[in-house]
């Protein structure tokens, strides 16, 4: 088949579908044309693929346990990490918890530092954990979940 | 936020057709810009086809979004985070691209993984999308079912092939393993084949194209085909 003959037919049939399916747009479309030992042709009307909240070599803590043999430095990572269905017991590197994420996890005798930033912690269990908070830094965004410490220190 | 609140389960969007059909002379590769949400909203602003090195493209469908609605910083932008990987790893698959057949001193028994799973710049957006999923799971039962994100690799080996390739990445529960429940994302690739120098390929709303590219023009449809001289032609 001819080139044109291919474009039409890939353009016609995104077009009857969309005429159909209102999960399929008509307009615009995205198209590339391809030959052998040449640059691609690229029509594509969208400029922005749009903007990453969470970028894919983020850290990711998934199922991990941390126990205190594992001496894991929490405070020095860069903030950011994702901390989903995981156990922390007995550290001794203080968990950063301002501009970190915690959903799911269970802390067992475990210690955390706030020294500011955003709070997101929720569905997560803790026992017997300590809670540092940073002199002169406002705490008002740890004050949702100071309950679930068993103590709050003011350094 | 101390006590388990209800987040519903996270939100995503999809949508689309894509369309890739090759001869000996060209491969033309086409999607539309739709997004849809669970809402019902639609937009026609979504990039879903991407340049990737060695003048090939890759095209999606499905998911496009995953996101916690009460958590803004949790997302997962599939077309934003699929160009920032190209843009660091695009290249990592060319060797694999050719085909090349294992070294003779690979043991028989994994030759069926040599290569199979090769796009290392899709496997880069596997985290984000793992995790909101995950996340989402700590709130209540995640809904898998519209979770998919297709993709169509098109392009040339040197030898001048046509190579076409469909590959998923498919967001599964597994099964609980010390009561974690953990959501992981299957990965998997398969070569459209040609036949006769033409190869055709779609991922998405395909019912209709798929009807029409390999088997016979649904009747309800041919009043309407006039309307679309590509497909009559074809």
């Amino acid at each position: 088949m001819p080139e044109d003959d291919l474009i039409a037919l890939a353009h016609d049939l995104i077009r009857a579908t969309a005429a159909r399916n209102r999960g399929v747009g008509s307009e615009p479309l995205q198209t590339a044309v391809l030959h052998f030992g040449q640059r691609v042709a690229y029509d594509q009307p969208i400029t922005s693929a749009g903007t990453i909240v969470l970028p894919g070599d983020g850290t990711w803590h998934m199922g991990a346990v941390f126990t205190s043999d594992s001496d894991y430095p929490f405070a020095t990572q860069n903030r950011g990490a994702v901390f989903t269905d995981c156990e922390v017991s007995g550290n001794q590197s203080p968990i950063p918890l301002g501009d970190n994420m915690f959903f799911g996890s269970r802390f067992i005798n475990a210690v955390f530092h706030y020294d500011g930033g955003r709070v997101m912690f929720d569905n997560n269990k803790l026992d017997g954990c300590e809670l540092r908070l940073a002199a002169g830094c406002p705490i008002d965004p740890c004050l949702p979940i100071l309950n679930l410490f068993s103590r709050v220190v003011q350094e | 936020m101390s006590e388990k609140t209800d987040q519903g389960v996270a939100e995503v969007q999809h949508g689309t057709l894509d369309v890739a059909v090759a001869s000996r002379k060209a491969i033309v590769v086409a999607t539309d810009s739709r997004r849809s949400g669970r809402d019902g909203a639609r937009t026609d602003d979504t990039k879903k086809l991407f340049l990737l090195p060695g003048d090939r493209v890759v095209a999606i469908a499905g998911l496009v979004d995953a996101s916690l609605p009460n958590f803004p910083e949790i997302t997962a932008q599939i077309p934003a985070l699929l160009e920032q990987a190209i843009g660091r790893c695009g290249h990592l698959d060319m060797f694999f691209w050719e085909d090349p057949p294992p070294p003779a001193d690979y043991p028989e028994e994994f030759h069926h993984h040599w290569g199979a799973d090769p796009y290392i710049w899709l496997s880069a957006i596997v985290g984000p999308i793992q995790t909101v999923f995950n996340i989402a799971a700590t709130y209540s039962t995640v809904d898998l079912s519209r979770a998919t994100m297709d993709a169509i690799v098109a392009g040339y080996r040197q030898s001048g092939e046509v190579k076409l390739v469909r590959s998923r990445l498919q967001p599964l529960e597994s099964t609980p393993r010390g009561g974690r429940r953990f959501i992981g994302v299957a990965r998997h690739h398969q070569r459209v084949a040609p036949v006769d120098g033409f190869a055709a390929t779609t991922i998405g709303a395909c019912n209709l194209a798929n009807a029409l590219l390999f088997e016979a023009v649904p009747v309800d449809f041919i009043p309407e085909l006039s309307s679309y001289p590509g497909i009559e032609a074809f």
